[in-house]
């Protein structure tokens, strides 16, 4: 049964997204921790990509 | 983090090139170092502190060997070197620092610029690699922050300060340095990314991406927003920084009342002794008055006093021999020459030489004047009547003055007591009035951040209030249009995400910090076996709390060195554990990795049961375990470590500023 | 002629003299406010106390001026009346002594008296430091022997005073 989704500034949040997006940013942030190889602006990119991408796909 | 070697070069007393490898075995995980005291384990400790961020705590900061110093030309130079080789996070480093030194003309050794630092890395190919200098500081920070070095180097000489740090603490640094080392980076990262501060995070560069074509409008709001959210940061920005003033404050403050409710008593024997020493002058000008007029009234009344005995003899004497009462009051010779010479006395008797008359009136001659001395008898008989009457009291008197004296002597010699006692109270009690006035300052200083803060946090509401009006306004602008409308949507994804993400970091902390402090007590137990408990509070602050099973309640329990080392011990042991178990366990979440644990002599302080246990956990809980240890607690280390030890070396010392290890 | 002259303490009599009349405490307090204050007791002293001492012409040596000691020559006369009287193993017959009190006191023939009552004088400064000032070490000390020498006098001469009244009243009788 689907749960009532929650809202925020009158937009509907598929929190479903929200899970599987948390987890890739973490792991990233994990690796990125090791390898430095993104600047803070690269991973901020990175994160509105996965958001964008994550919103519009079905 | 793996130590793996240290390599030093002209170290304080260690000469030339040395090395140590340091055992990185899973099972012998221990590196013993040996050596008595003044052989240089403080020195090889601090190589460590100095080697990743240049510091010691030497007086003398001219770190190069003087056996090499001495044998410089003038006008050369020499090098300190120090590289520690160490694996973090599956890569190989080594840190190097290296300092000049430089020979004057007059024979000086000074130091030459600067300490040098890199650190070198071994890349994925095999090749060594350098860090970048801009960014050495942020990768030293990120392999072991310097607030938490000194639990991993533990320089057991510095263990009466830590304690203190650890009740006082050093809280947020602290918390942070815990959280990177506990792993709560990745998720720090994640939430600073989302919506951190600064202009570098995904709500922030959605709101700048507002396309200001479709209304110029929406584009205003943006910048006012945007405008907003600066000031926001930075009132929140002052505010942690009056909060921490005002912790700081608030630790002076508390300090300072117990230190005055210690010292009260100070201020009440202050005035007491002020009182008795008042009472002491005055008894000392009262009896010095007395005396002074004990010796005048003595001077005055001696003579007479003594003479009374030989007063009385005289007197008495002259009664005897009837020689009181002779002579004639104002007759004197011419009148008796006269009634000789006309041969007819007063009295009409007739006066003729060798007649009764005769005689008698020739025998008066001797007793009036000039040869009459009836009168001076007289005279001398009211002498000593006048005096007898003025010294007639004169010794009761004397008596009374001296009683007083003496009463006085003794109240004064009481009151002298009584101060005596008091000064050796008040010694080591400090000065009520300074104390109370530092007091008044920081509870003002208090009340003024607070103030500050109240403003600042309407102020704070007010831009939020305003922000989000603004923001309300814009929405309603940008739902109009398809762009705008899907930036909302991906900033309400960023919100909730970073909502999320909060709350779930929030409880993994704290689930965090509990197990940290579960873990603490277990070896703290194991370690000290008393009836105690620590607690961490939100701050990482340590409470040590006795564990009264008839009262059942807690209270803070000063602790003495053997239990402070205690503290320090089970909350590292319990730091490196944990950071080892969630190696271990398959939670992503969490990034960690073990840390190594360089000890400087503590055995010392513990006594010979604690040494043991002691023994016993470290090993256990941390991945690696280098030791500075005495010669005389060699024997307890073998016998209670044996089994575990990797690698063993001794100091060599040639002479004071010699030392090989060996 | 006595008591018309500066007067010399000497020798090791005038170094008890000194100390007699010298501050024990911080308060400038000395037994003795004056060298004249000495010469005024010690014959009295002395004779009490059977004491006489030969002339120390050692040393250094402190005086009582004229100036001072005209001041209270009825006090010296006085005393010296009293010792005249008194001293039986000086002159055996009380007629003479009273002479000597009242009579020759101040001419060439009171030379002896004069040195038997100089002498007194030293003994009696001698009696003196022995009794105040030698066994006083502390502050405390000067007044307690003091009270002590008073005390001892007391005791062994007794009161005198009644008998004195009535002795005087006896005389005007």
């Amino acid at each position: 049964m689907a749960e009532q989704n929650p809202v925020v500034n009158g937009i509907e949040i598929d929190t479903e997204k929200v899970q599987r997006m948390l987890g890739k940013i973490i792991v990233r942030e994990k690796t990125n921790l090791k390898t430095r190889e993104k600047t803070d602006a690269q991973m901020v990119q990175m994160i509105k990509k996965m958001i964008e991408e994550e919103v519009e796909c079905y | 983090m793996l130590l793996k070697s240290l390599l030093i070069k002209d170290f304080r007393q260690f000469k030339g090139r040395q090395q140590i490898s340091f055992s990185t075995d899973n099972d012998r995980n221990v590196t013993i170092i040996m050596g008595d005291n003044g052989t240089g384990k403080t020195s090889l400790a601090q190589v460590f502190t100095w080697c990743l961020y240049g510091e010691t705590s030497f007086e003398d900061k001219i770190l190069l060997c003087k056996a090499t110093s001495a044998s410089m030309l003038t006008n050369t130079e020499e090098t300190v070197r120090a590289e520690l080789t160490l694996e973090h996070n599956g890569t190989e480093y080594t840190i190097i620092s290296e300092q000049k030194y430089r020979k004057d003309s007059s024979g000086t050794i000074r130091a030459s610029g600067q300490r040098s630092f890199d650190i070198a890395f071994k890349k994925p190919d095999g090749t060594r690699d350098y860090v970048k200098q801009l960014d050495t500081e942020i990768r030293m920070k990120e392999i072991l922050p310097k607030e938490l070095s000194k639990y991993f180097f533990f320089d057991g000489e510095r263990i009466g300060n830590m304690s203190k740090e650890i009740k006082r603490g050093r809280s947020q640094e602290f918390a942070g340095a815990v959280q990177s080392l506990l792993g709560l980076s990745a998720y720090t990262a994640a939430l600073s990314h989302l919506k951190g501060r600064g202009n570098t995070n995904v709500l922030r560069v959605y709101e700048a991406s507002y396309d200001a074509k479709s209304n110029s409008k929406i584009a205003e709001y943006s910048r006012q927003i945007t405008e907003l959210s600066e000031k926001i940061e930075n009132i929140e920005a002052r505010l942690i920084e009056i909060e921490n003033n005002k912790e700081i404050a608030q630790d002076k403050c508390t300090d300072l009342t117990e230190r005055i409710a210690k010292n009260k008593d100070s201020e009440n024997l202050a005035k007491k002794k002020a009182d008795l020493i008042r009472k002491r002058d005055q008894l000392k000008s009262s009896r010095a008055t007395k005396a002074t007029s004990i010796l005048r009234s003595f001077n005055n009344n001696a003579p007479s006093y003594f003479a009374k005995k030989l007063m009385k003899d005289a007197l008495q004497a002259l009664s005897q021999a009837d020689k009181l009462d002779k002579g004639v009051p104002n007759v004197n010779d011419k009148t008796i020459q006269f009634l000789l010479d006309r041969k007819k006395c007063i009295c009409g008797t007739e006066v003729l030489a060798g007649n009764d008359a005769f005689v008698s009136l020739t025998q008066l001659l001797e007793y009036i004047p000039p040869k009459s001395i009836g009168n001076m008898i007289g005279d001398f008989v009211n002498k000593c009547e006048d005096r007898n009457r003025a010294v007639k009291n004169y010794f009761d008197d004397f008596c009374d003055d001296y009683k007083f004296i003496r009463e006085f002597e003794e109240t004064y010699a009481e009151h002298e007591a009584d101060i005596r006692k008091i000064e050796q109270q008040l010694e080591g009690l400090e000065s009520v009035g300074s104390l109370q006035a530092d007091l008044s300052r920081y509870e003002k200083e208090i009340k003024t951040l607070d103030s500050e803060k109240d403003f600042l946090n309407q102020q704070k509401g007010g831009y939020i209030t305003k922000q989000k009006e603004l923001d309300a306004a814009r929405q309603e602008l940008a739902n109009k249009d398809e762009t705008n409308r899907k930036i909302e949507i991906y900033k309400a994804y960023a919100q909730y995400m970073y909502d999320t993400l909060s709350e779930q970091y929030a409880a993994e902390e704290a689930k965090m910090r509990d197990a940290l402090q579960n873990t603490v007590n277990e070896l703290f137990r194991n370690i000290y076996n008393g009836g105690f408990s620590l607690s961490l509070d939100e701050k990482y602050n340590i409470q040590i709390n006795v564990i009264d099973q008839e009262a059942g309640f807690s209270e803070d329990v000063e602790t003495s060195t053997a239990q402070s080392i205690s503290v320090i011990f089970a909350f590292i042991a319990g730091v490196i554990k944990m950071a080892r178990q969630s190696q271990q366990a398959d939670n992503a979440m969490l990034v960690s990795e073990p840390y190594p644990l360089v000890m400087d002599a503590p055995l010392s302080a513990f006594d010979k049961t604690r040494i043991k246990t002691v023994c016993e956990v470290l090993p256990a809980v941390a991945e690696q375990v280098i030791i500075f240890i005495k010669d005389t607690d060699g024997d307890l280390a073998e016998a209670n470590l044996g089994s575990k030890v990797g690698q063993r070396y001794m100091f060599d010392k040639k002479n004071e500023f010699e030392v090989y290890i060996v | 002629m006595i008591f018309h002259d500066d007067y010399q303490f000497r020798g090791s009599h005038a170094e008890k003299v000194n100390r007699l009349t010298a501050a024990f405490n911080k308060n400038n307090n000395s037994l003795f406010n004056r060298n004249l204050d000495v010469y005024i007791l010690a014959p009295i002293v002395g004779f009490l106390y059977n004491r006489t001492a030969e002339l120390d012409t050692s040393g250094k040596s402190t005086n009582v001026l004229y100036a001072a000691m005209s001041k209270e020559t009825n006090t010296l006369w006085f005393n010296y009346r009293l010792i005249m009287l008194l001293d039986k193993q000086h002159e055996p017959d009380f007629e003479k002594r009273v002479d000597k009190a009242f009579r020759y006191y101040g001419k060439e023939q009171a030379k002896p008296d004069e040195e038997r009552y100089e002498s007194f004088v030293r003994g009696g400064v001698d009696v003196l430091y022995e009794k105040l000032i030698e066994p006083s070490h502390t502050e405390e000390d000067y007044l307690k022997n003091l009270y002590d020498f008073m005390e001892e006098f007391e005791e062994r001469y007794g009161q005198n005073s009644e008998e004195i009244v009535d002795l005087c009243r006896l005389a005007r009788s």
